[in-house]
């Protein structure tokens, strides 16, 4: 994976707005039958990810990441996983990633408009705890969210 | 496939210098199953305590519960694919030495273990307050990483469990149940009468630290299939998951899974119980369309009148649930299914991530954001280090006097949403 600090507009370009891009545009470069990339706002996805995927990476709030995401589904482009992947919930962990169609749709897809809606929803039962973790921690909650993802993307290649 | 499951209650746990079973005191010497666990290097100390129903103990942070049981006759081994070899179980004899478990703890990923309390009011919520509990208390060798320590202390409880389950091989069981399932042919033409009941188990996969194994396999790689609903009794399905405790299964649950002893309870008498169908709670959006598609057709191909479909966890799995739901619905096979809720902390929101006009039936375990405050106890075993960072805690959880103020979602099984805890509603 390459993931070099892009322009703003790169991202813009590609994706939308309100993105800063982490990974070169090569946009659809791996993915199987269905080109995506990678909305994140975990550092250790641009370390650890499979080679070749494009990675928008969004510090911030994990809510930030949802609204983020509900940007580039208002976009047309669709979901590809589920926004409340794995047990630990927002608030509990500070970290989330998603696959999102590189390819935009004319009009939304409701179903991920519904998906990120509930998760959006879903930040509000939670208390927030990741201010008073440890640096380990922190590095078993990246760990995870990467090891999700990274199924999700070993998914796309055969979908 | 029929299996008799013999029950050897036991009465009491007690340390000694010589293992063994002894009208119904299970005498452990410590010692004798240290070099089990420490055969994998990734452990460097393990330490067993005793837990006693209406002690003041409290256990945390819990990984796995299991039971110790042993194959007396039929197929294979308990827990195939993991520490037995591969072949089909869930035929013969199985002895079970029920009334105890074997409790696995160590802070695996530091946020996602439970709490068992054996007294006050948190035992209430938990089954495990309930059975007398060897607890082996594992600590990672330094460096390892999270998901290799939680392999470790998988494989080294399933060891450990299956090595005290051989001491149950001579022992006349205290009770015996017989479970029989025909083939489809004879069960279609004894039971013609009867409604045909499927239970569909959706397990947890979402992937590292998520995982759930069924002789062996990854549960995240497979498509839905259909088991006996004996092979789970035998350990064919193991828990290898870190997710809340509240509503995960832990290995014990599966072997005593309560959709499965409720549905043969009335096998043959209301309803025709065919088969037990599993599939995974994938992340991946399509994997979800492929399986629930695929567990629609296996109801339809199995000619089934209705199924219970339970979920393990909350959110990614709402929608899997709710996918299974409406599928099997259009199939024209009726469905209940068994959740429990994040309804947050005064019971107002939502309580599931998704929802479908098809799910009209419907049976909760509890509202996990439920907040109760649990009183201090006078032993922990294991650590509360990591009390505060325990999905369903706060970094407010541990007070002044040493109780703890939390949600629900810290205690094992408090939530489980296959009905194998105390709670529901109506």
């Amino acid at each position: 994976m390459r993931c070099i600090a892009g322009k703003q507009e790169d991202a813009d370009a590609l994706y939308g707005p309100a993105s800063f891009l982490l990974t070169g545009p090569s946009k659809g470069q791996r993915g199987g039958c269905v080109k995506y990339f990678v909305l994140t706002n975990n550092p250790m996805v641009c370390e650890k990810a499979a080679a070749g995927a494009d990675v928008v990476y969004k510090p911030g709030s994990i809510q930030g990441i949802f609204e983020e995401a509900a940007c580039y589904i208002a976009q047309g482009h669709r979901l590809l996983t589920h926004p409340l992947s794995g047990s630990v919930k927002p608030g509990e962990t500070p970290y989330k990633s998603m696959l999102i169609s590189s390819d935009a749709l004319q009009n939304m897809d409701l179903a991920s408009a519904r998906l990120i809606s509930s998760a959006i929803d879903a930040c509000g039962k939670f208390s927030d705890k990741s201010g008073s973790y440890t640096e380990q921690t922190l590095r078993d909650l990246q760990l995870v969210d990467v090891s999700l993802i990274s199924g999700a993307m070993d998914s796309a290649l055969v979908s | 496939m029929k299996l008799t499951l013999g029950k050897i209650f036991i009465q009491d746990i007690v340390f000694s210098d010589e293992t063994r079973l002894e009208s119904g005191v299970l005498h452990v010497n410590p010692a004798q199953y240290e070099q089990l666990v420490l055969s994998d290097d990734k452990i460097s100390s393990v330490s067993f305590d005793i837990a006693k129903p209406g002690e003041s103990v409290r256990i945390t942070p819990v990984k796995d519960v299991i039971e110790p049981r042993v194959k007396v006759e039929g197929p294979g081994g308990i827990f195939p694919g993991m520490v037995a070899g591969v072949e089909t179980v869930g035929s013969g004899r199985t002895h079970a030495l029920s009334g105890m478990a074997l409790v696995t703890a160590g802070p695996i990923v530091g946020f996602q273990e439970g709490i068992i309390d054996m007294s006050g009011p948190g035992a209430a919520y938990t089954p495990f307050s309930q059975t007398l509990n060897l607890v082996m208390v594992c600590t990672p060798k330094d460096g390892i990483e999270a998901h290799e320590y939680e392999r470790a202390v998988r494989m080294a409880g399933f060891r450990v469990a299956a090595a005290i389950g051989e001491l149950g091989r001579d022992v006349e069981p205290d009770e015996e149940i017989e479970y029989e399932t025909l083939n489809f042919v004879e069960d279609l033409h004894l039971f013609f009468d009867l409604p045909r009941v499927g239970y569909v188990q959706m397990l947890q996969s979402q992937g590292l630290l998520h995982d759930t194994y069924v002789y062996g396999v990854d549960a995240k790689q497979i498509l839905p299939t259909i088991l006996y609903p004996t092979e789970s009794m035998d350990g064919a399905i193991v828990s290898g998951n870190c997710v809340s405790a509240c509503d995960k299964n832990p290995t014990y649950i599966h072997q005593n899974n309560s959709v499965i002893a409720d549905l043969y309870a009335e096998h043959g008498k209301t309803l025709n119980f065919v088969a037990h169908i599993i599939t995974n709670e994938n992340v991946y959006l399509a994997d979800k369309e492929r399986s629930s598609n695929q567990t629609a057709k296996l109801c339809r191909m199995l000619g089934l009148d209705g199924v219970i479909i339970s979920q393990e966890g909350f959110g990614n799995p709402d929608t899997d649930l709710i996918m299974n739901c409406k599928k099997i619905e259009a199939e024209g096979v009726k469905t209940v299914i068994i959740t429990d809720e994040y309804a947050g902390r005064d019971g107002k929101s939502q309580s599931l991530a998704d929802a479908d006009v098809a799910a009209d039936a419907v049976v909760t375990g509890g509202n996990a954001n439920q907040v109760i405050t649990l009183p201090k106890m006078d032993k922990v075993i294991g650590t509360l280090d990591y009390v505060n960072k325990i999905a369903g805690a706060s970094v407010d959880t541990l007070q002044e006097d040493g109780s703890l103020v939390v949600e629900l979602q810290v205690i094992t099984g408090a939530t489980n949403e296959t009905g194998f805890n105390k709670l529901s509603a109506r």
